[in-house]
Parts: C-alpha cells; structure tokens; sequence
C-alpha cells in the first residue's frame, strides 16, 4: 500500500538565481545549504514520488479560469518562467498515482481542477530542481506530483480548506494500491510582498510565528489566520502559507524540524525550511 | 469590473509573445480591443503602475507588466511609482529579470 513518509516546507524565491550574490555570503551559503540539506533528507525517505504545493503567480492562469486547487495528473514540464540556472525541461511525473488522487478526491467532495499536461512555474520549479533532482541524478526514479492552490491571485482558497485538502492527499495516498512512498513539499513563503509598495519587507515576528505552527503541527492555529492578518504581516507573499498549510494537512500530527530561517531583505523573503516528520 | 479587464490585459502582455508585440508596435490600437474607459487606458499606456494596483489590479501583473514593456525597465522606478524613494535607499524587488 502506498504510503506518505514525510515532508518538508520550503521557499521557492526567484531572487536567488536572478541575484545569487546579492545577500552576504555567509547568508546565502547558508540558504542554498539548507535546499541542499532538504535534498539529503529526501533521499532518506527513499521516495518514489513527490507532491509538491505551489501557487500561481498569474502566469499559468488568466482571468479565464482561477482554479482554487489544482493537480498535473498527467504531463509535466517547466518551469514557465526559466531562470538563469533553472532551464526549462520535462519533468519525471508520477502520472497514475496523481490520476488516482485527482479521482479520489472527487469521490470524496474535493472537485480537483486537472492539467493533463502543465507547464509548472518556478513555485514548483525550484523545489523540484533543487531537492528532487538531486535524487534523480543519483539514479533515483522519482516523480513529481504538482499541485498549486490559489493563494497567489484572489479568490484565495481557504486556509481551512487547504488543510482539509492534505488531509485528503493523505487519505488519496493511502487508499492507492500501489507501493508508492510519497514525500510532500509545501512551497512559498515566508513574509514576503511582490510587486507592491511595501517589496524588499520582510517580517521576521510573522515568520517565526509561523516556524512556530509549523514545529508544533498546530494546523488549528495557522488555519485560524485571517487574510487581513496575513497580508498586513506577511504581505501578499505570505498567502502562500497556504501550500504550507496544505502539506502539513497532509502530514497531521507531523512535528516540524526547523531547517534553517533567515530573513534575507536582498532576495525579498522570509527564508524559512522544516521537515515534517511523521510521529 | 474594470478590474477584471484591466488584469485581462496585463495577463495577456505577461504571457503572449503576439499581444506584446502588438503592444510595442501599436499600443493604443492594441488596447482598443478591450473594453477599458479612456482613464483605464491611460493607466496602461502610462504605465501608472500605482494607479493600476489602487483599481485592485494584482501586483504580479502591474510588476511583470512593466519589466516587460515599459520604457524604463528599472525596478528602483518602479517602486518610485509606489511610494518615494530617496537616492541613498537600498531597494530590493523580487523582480525575475535584472
């Protein structure tokens, strides 16, 4: 029986492959080392697939048609937005098990918007590049699983239903006959504003308030956020907490490790990394 | 909502080679396919990226917008747009073109 073995949150700031040298080293050493770090550990869950949770920056979707939560369940590839050091490329999926969760869920009131065959942005880009990738390079078949929630671009999904949609990964995963070990990335944050008056804030109390949730698996406490809470704290950047909230859903009960966190001003973010590990 | 359409047509310069070029050759033809008053036109053609996001417009798109088409490329007038910006500011934006 497939089965979920453990998860991380992470960022997945642009910044640092469009401005590498931008912060002092001793910060940006430590950054790409804990993407790194979170690389080694996925390897020693041994996964076979990986689900990560991103979110639209309104490019992948137009005012034609704003999913609230969507799955690849087919083709993969990206990122939309290549980067000088991420190229654009096919990605190794893990088409039947994101098929199954996608038929799952609408089974069990969770209307999946599918992408057949999606091109992904750098919100599941980076995660990918730079902790599943090494896996593969090591010989690793893996595939990868994307999932984006509108928490870029209103209408925002509800952080009590991005809860309730990891749990119901969980049960997806679970309930799949298949031998599948899945790893879930939560991608985004932490504080961060894009593109507004208030870019290059960050809010190191809203971090650590969230670092906190997240060390305690407290998914009451960071589903009981208001949107007016978060955007003045955390700035339309930190709606991404939501694909945070989302893998935590997914590993309920989970107790999070804090990797590393740094508030980095020069890459515009709140750079904060956990494992989840499942108790 | 003019909102809607305004965001219709900044998603459209983000993502379509065609709709950018046509853009730059012709921008007031460009945008008179859309049903925008003459202010919201001028918002765009201006490039009057804090008129835009005041209209609800999302900051994604007002600074796509202008790091594709604008004249002046440069974040640090961008973000002079927003709010004002003294010369010895340090400005970090988390824009994905240099």
């Amino acid at each position: 029986m497939a089965k979920v073995v453990g998860g991380f949150l992470v960022p997945h700031d642009p910044v640092m492959f469009v401005a590498p040298e931008a912060p002092g080293r001793e910060i940006r050493d430590r950054m790409w080392k804990a993407f790194e770090t979170c690389a080694i550990r996925l390897a020693e869950l041994k996964p076979t697939s990986v689900l990560i949770v991103g979110a639209d920056h309104y490019m992948l979707f137009g005012t034609n048609c704003l999913p609230s939560f969507l799955i690849g369940s087919g083709d993969i590839d990206g990122p939309l937005d290549a980067l000088p050091g991420l190229k654009r490329g096919v990605i190794p999926d893990s088409a039947p098990l994101a098929q199954h969760i996608a038929e799952h869920g609408l089974e069990n009131g969770f209307d999946w918007a599918v992408a057949r065959a999606l091109t992904i942005d750098h919100s599941v880009g980076i995660p990918n590049q730079l902790i599943v990738q090494p896996l593969r390079d090591a010989g690793a078949r893996v595939g990868t699983i994307p999932v984006y929630l509108a928490a870029g671009v209103d209408p925002y999904i509800r952080l009590t239903r991005a809860v309730a949609l990891g749990r119901q990964i969980h049960e997806a995963i679970e309930a799949s006959p298949s031998d599948e070990r899945v790893a879930v990335i939560g991608s985004g944050g932490i504080s961060h504003w894009v593109g507004t008056a208030d870019m290059g804030r960050v809010n190191e109390k809203f971090d650590r308030e969230i670092l906190d949730y997240a060390i305690r698996g407290d998914l009451d406490a960071i589903s009981a956020l208001s949107d007016a809470y978060i955007l003045e704290n955390g700035g339309n950047g930190g709606m991404e907490i939501r694909n945070w909230a989302c893998a935590m859903g997914a590993l309920a009960g989970a107790r999070g490790e804090v990797i590393d966190y740094a508030p980095v001003p020069e890459w515009v973010t709140g750079l904060g990394f956990v494992q989840l590990h499942l108790q | 909502m003019s909102r809607n359409v305004l965001e219709r047509v900044l998603h459209q310069l983000s993502v379509d080679r065609t709709a950018k070029q046509r853009f730059r050759e012709d921008a007031e033809g460009f945008l008179g396919r859309f049903a925008l008053s003459d202010q919201e036109r001028h918002m765009v053609l201006d490039f009057d990226v804090l008129a835009l996001q005041n209209m609800g417009v999302n900051p994604m798109l007002t600074m796509g917008f202008w790091q594709e088409l604008s004249p002046n490329r440069d974040m640090r007038a961008y973000m002079a747009r927003l709010r004002p910006v003294g010369d010895g500011d340090a400005v970090h934006v988390a824009a994905l073109k240099q």
